[in-house]
């Protein structure tokens, strides 16, 4: 197991067998000690076959963990060699890539070299637009290079291939003794995420690139460079390591970042006008309206000898096809002059139709030439070219922004609010507080500047406190307009209050949401705040305190007890109350007189009779009362009472819950009980009994 | 009329109750949200959420964050504090949706102060995926409401160039500045991100809870990657690239040292006339000619590789008046112990006067 943090670096994994048909024969001899004969005993051979499949023309995607730079990206990757990180450890080694060297003509062919020390059959080449040309899918016996032949074992039909010429092989492939520099094996942690990205075993093979994606040269002298794209292609070397350089040519030790496009093609770049191929061919549409061909005119591209003679040729052919029209000056599309000023035309094409000296041409084959780019008959005399099978390709972009350290180490570091004073007029105004002054209409329409500060400031901020235990809340923006002391007004909150309002409108859900809320008055909240907190002591001393807070007590009034009363017989819980005819004097009263409460409250009857006799009700008022001293002691602060009184009080409440409840639950009277099925939560209060059960058992 | 039988019903009532309490126990807990906002708050949980995103200014547009673009021109890192009293203002915003006459202002009002403190509890939950805060509770959400917001915001060519960019903060400037982190560093002193987003290809905005002592930007770790290091060079035609050398038997031990700051380096040698592509054959030579670097004489990819790996660079921004490490202050009595101290000493003086 790697360490975490760690990897591991080997240089190759190879198969016990490369990739191909195998064809295995047993082959026995046996010999017989010979009463007759030779003693020979012929035993037929036995054949089976064998196939090792690999990828050939395609890299099936799982094989791929990742790629360097990340397809479709842009960024300065001046000083990085891209590269593809390949699942399986063995797959640059799985396939000999045949002999380095040609065979000659006559003669057995050239061995294969070893497969124990042959070089990797992948190479990675990076190329900038313009420098190849990648196919479409095609048959794969298309994908070589015609006259090599890779046999019929195909891992797909149909494929892509890289087709270059022989230049671009010589600056930008790798030589013949590198390619076993750019493979190697790399061993990760599994669980490092960003390395492994879900690998089975951790072992990883890493195909590099030799070349270091470049900027594009600067659009104007002096200039900065300018973003390039690159293609990435992984191609298979098979039967064509003889095309490569055997060594590199002297080095030297530095490059000419401004010539990166030199080996650029032009027209492997330029556009097709704007004409489809059929109005070329018919000699219809836009096409038609072209200038007259002066062969004199003419630039014959400065190649070779063969080249220049081949043009001509061309160029005369095309001239008889030529239609001359009188308005040589327009501006419409000017066909494509595939022998003669392949140059000019190419890079008119960047810029747009040229609109002198034009060709015409009727001939279907150099329309379908151009529409690729490039004219075969002419170019392969110039430049032989060959086919690579691509097993995988992505783009990215170079841009010459500089490193990461190198922006890193530019950037302009300040608190928000810092202005440079390399940046251009005006400078706006801004206060050591952040805020910024903005011209501001007022709602009278008169011009003014604010302040405004959003919500990111140079420095700590006092919040607000509550005043009273009450926070101020602002109903509308208006209230949170603040005027300075330089008589003008800052208006931030106003306007954070604004778009607070603006960005809840809308999104209808959240409206929604507080409407709802509104309507619960907000206080439905707040209420159950309160009775939580006051119920929390109820439910201790209930003894359902461990279950937590006032949602379990709810849970059990509703699901156990509501739910019991409900099932329960109609008259279970006790007699139906009478119908009130008279009031029912309690028994304990019934039986006093007059005289016995007058005692009770320490009046004489005597003298109360006398005094009402005399004076009327009134009368009573003189009556003497005998009144004891208070005491002075507070009521709560007599526990002995105070505990005599709760202990009736229970008992007493006791006794009337007991009346109520005048029934025998396990009986009841009414059949038509309302049945409840069980459920879910049934089945869990029973687990839970019989494992509350158990626990008490077990202690 | 049916016995009394109060007692027995009382007492299968508490068994009931105690089934009920084991069984609610065992339910699990009905805040089944990821990122952990209680649902059984003051405001509902939905307001809650929404609320605490509109207080990281999710959506609030970038001219009310930076009014003028000429505060964060282009290559700039801006540091901030965030402003309570603005995104205060922003929630009393969202508020006033819900209320339409003065009984609810007022009945809002009152609840303002809890509104508050809720969502000041919320906002640090949102961003659950930075979850090795340093204080937690038992339900794994950081305790207590908010403290102070900073941030900053990046605008540069390194938001466009490196997405996926490594973020960190700390409270204190005691991590070496090349000190090797995890992807998912739990060091107490670690400031968590609650916000980090590009709001624009180009921009990146960051908000930390809390006040940052280091903030470190790393190049994304994506993957290993290989490479020479350019030069800066006037003329462009002629750019030059350097390898640094280290000892392949123990790579882990950086670059081979010429002398106390300057690492043993070889000039890349480059195909002539293909900018850019490496001369790798000539540049193993060169690399074995350095006999401290211990490659074998053998052309070896493991080794060549080990030469040509490249790490992700750390910018550390941080106070460079204050040198990190030893030279710094750090107290080892506690203030308890040093306060016990200086009254027996008062107390000592004290009686020595006297006496």
């Amino acid at each position: 197991m790697t360490t975490p943090g760690f990897f591991e670096i080997y240089p190759d994994f190879r198969p016990a067998l490369p990739a191909g048909l195998y064809t295995t024969t047993s082959h026995q001899d046996l010999a017989a000690a010979p009463p007759t004969g030779d003693g020979a005993i012929h035993v037929d051979d036995t054949q089976f076959f064998v196939h090792i499949d690999s990828p050939r023309y395609v890299m099936p995607p799982e094989q791929i963990l990742s790629t360097f730079p990340p397809a479709g990206s842009q960024g300065d990757w001046r000083e990085r060699l891209p590269q593809i990180v390949l699942k399986r450890r063995t797959m640059p080694w799985e396939r000999n890539p045949g002999p380095t060297k040609d065979s000659p003509p006559v003669g057995p062919p050239n061995p294969d070299p070893d497969p124990a020390t042959a070089p990797p059959w992948l190479a990675l080449i990076v190329l900038a637009d313009g420098e190849g040309q990648l196919s479409t899918d095609v048959d794969v016996s298309q994908c070589v290079t015609p006259g090599v032949n890779l046999g019929d074992d195909a891992d797909v039909p149909q494929g892509k291939y890289l087709e270059v010429t022989q230049d671009i092989i010589d600056k930008v492939f790798p030589c013949l003794d590198e390619l076993a520099l750019l493979s190697h094996v790399r061993k990760v942690d599994l669980r490092d995420t960003a390395l492994a990205l879900g690998d089975d075993d951790g072992y990883l093979s890493v195909v590099l690139s030799s070349r270091l994606p470049q900027p594009g040269p600067p659009a104007q002298p002096g200039g900065g460079p300018t973003p390039l794209k690159y293609t990435a292609c992984l191609i298979n070397l098979e039967r064509q390591l003889p095309r490569l350089l055997p060594t590199e040519p002297n080095p030297i030790l530095f490059f000419d970042a401004t010539s990166v496009t030199a080996l650029v093609t032009a027209e492997f770049l330029a556009p097709a006008p704007n004409a489809t191929i059929d109005q070329i061919a018919m000699n219809i549409g836009p096409g038609v309206r072209a200038g007259a061909f002066d062969a004199k005119s003419a630039a014959v591209p400065k190649t070779t000898a063969a080249a220049r003679k081949a043009a001509k040729a061309a160029a005369k052919a095309a001239a008889k096809n030529v239609t001359a029209l009188a308005d040589a000056g327009s501006t419409q599309l000017a066909p494509y002059a595939p022998a003669a000023r392949l140059e000019t035309a190419a890079a008119a094409w960047n810029t747009g139709p040229v609109s002198r000296a034009a060709l015409n041409s009727t001939d279907l084959a150099l329309a379908t030439g151009y529409k690729f780019g490039v004219n075969d008959g002419l170019i392969t005399t110039v430049n032989r070219k060959f086919r690579f099978p691509v097993l995988v390709s992505w783009e990215f972009t170079c841009t010459g922004d500089g490193g990461f350290e190198r922006l890193m180490n530019a950037l302009d570091v300040g608190l928000l609010g810092t202005l440079d004073g390399a940046q251009p007029p005006p400078l706006p105004e801004v206060a050591a507080t952040g805020h910024v002054a903005l011209s501001h209409r007022t709602r009278r329409g008169e011009p003014a500047t604010s302040w405004y500060r959003g919500p990111l400031g140079p420095q700590p901020t006092e919040r607000v406190l509550p005043v009273a235990g009450v926070l101020p809340l602002a109903n509308t923006g208006d209230q949170l307009r603040r005027v300075v002391p330089d008589g003008r007004e800052d208006v931030s909150l106003a306007a954070m209050f604004e778009i607070g309002r603006l960005l809840t409108l809308s999104k209808p859900t959240l409206v929604a949401a507080l409407m709802k809320w509104r309507r619960d008055l907000f206080g439905a909240a707040r209420a159950r705040e309160l009775s939580d907190a006051l119920s929390a002591g109820i439910i201790a001393s209930l003894g359902v305190g461990v279950i937590g807070g006032r949602s379990s007590l709810e849970d059990l009034v509703r699901t156990h007890l509501v739910g019991a009363f409900t099932s329960a017989a109609s008259g279970a819980f006790g007699p139906k109350a009478q119908t009130v005819t008279a009031s029912r004097v309690p028994p304990e009263v019934a039986g006093l007189g007059a005289g016995e409460v007058l005692t009770g409250l320490g009046v004489s009857p005597q003298a109360a009779l006398r005094a009402t006799k005399q004076f009327g009700a009134e009368g009573l008022a003189a009556v003497p009362l005998a009144v004891g001293e208070a005491s002075t002691k507070p009521v709560s602060g007599d526990q002995v009472a105070f505990a005599a009184l709760q202990s009736q009080l229970a008992q007493r409440v006791d006794q009337l819950t007991a009346d109520v409840l005048k029934t025998d639950p396990a009986q009841p009277k009414d059949t038509r009980r309302r049945s409840r099925r069980r459920d879910t939560l049934d089945a869990l209060i029973e687990e839970a009994a019989a494992t509350v059960a158990r626990s008490r058992g077990e202690r | 009329m049916v016995e009394i039988k109060a007692a027995g019903y009382f007492k299968a009532m508490q068994q009931a109750s105690i089934r009920l309490a084991d069984t609610i126990a065992q339910v699990p807990r009905t805040n089944g949200v990821e990122d952990g906002i209680p649902p059984d708050g003051v405001v509902p949980a939905d307001i809650v959420r929404a609320l605490a995103r509109l207080r990281l200014l999710e959506g609030v547009p970038f001219s009310y964050l930076i009014a003028d673009a000429d505060l964060i021109p282009a290559e700039t890192i801006r540091f901030f504090y965030l402003d309570r009293n603005s995104t205060d203002a922003l929630i009393q915003g969202a508020l006033s949706v819900g209320t339409v006459n003065s009984a609810d202002r007022v009945q809002l009002a009152n609840l303002h102060t809890i509104v508050r403190t809720e969502i000041d509890q919320a906002e640090r939950l949102v961003r659950m995926k930075d979850s090795d805060a340093p204080q937690l509770d038992a339900q794994g959400r950081p305790i207590g409401a908010g403290g102070p917001v900073t941030g900053f915001v990046l605008r540069s060519r390194l938001v466009s160039g490196w997405p996926g960019m490594h973020v960190r903060a700390y409270a204190s400037d005691t991590h070496p500045d090349n000190k090797t982190v995890p992807e998912m560093d739990t060091s107490p002193d670690r400031v968590r991100l609650l916000r980090m987003e590009r709001l624009a290809p180009a921009v990146l905005f960051v908000m930390f809870d809390g006040v940052p002592a280091v903030v470190h930007l790393e190049e994304p770790r994506s993957g290993i990657q290989f490479g020479v290091r350019l030069d800066d060079v006037g003329d462009p035609t002629k750019q030059t690239a350097a390898l640094t050398v280290r000892d392949v038997k123990d790579p882990n031990k950086g670059p081979l040292m010429k002398n106390a700051t300057e690492p043993v380096t070889v000039p890349v040698p480059f195909r002539a006339g293909a900018p850019g592509v490496i001369n790798m054959k000539r540049l193993n030579e060169s690399l074995l000619a350095v006999t401290k670097a211990n490659m074998d004489a053998s052309v070896d990819a493991a080794e060549f590789a080990i030469q040509m790996l490249r790490f992700p660079l750390r910018q550390v921004f941080g106070d460079t008046t204050v040198a990190p490490g030893a030279d710094s202050f750090a107290a080892t009595v506690s203030v308890a112990s040093l306060t016990a101290r200086f009254d027996l000493a008062r107390e000592v003086l004290q009686t020595l006067g006297h006496g």
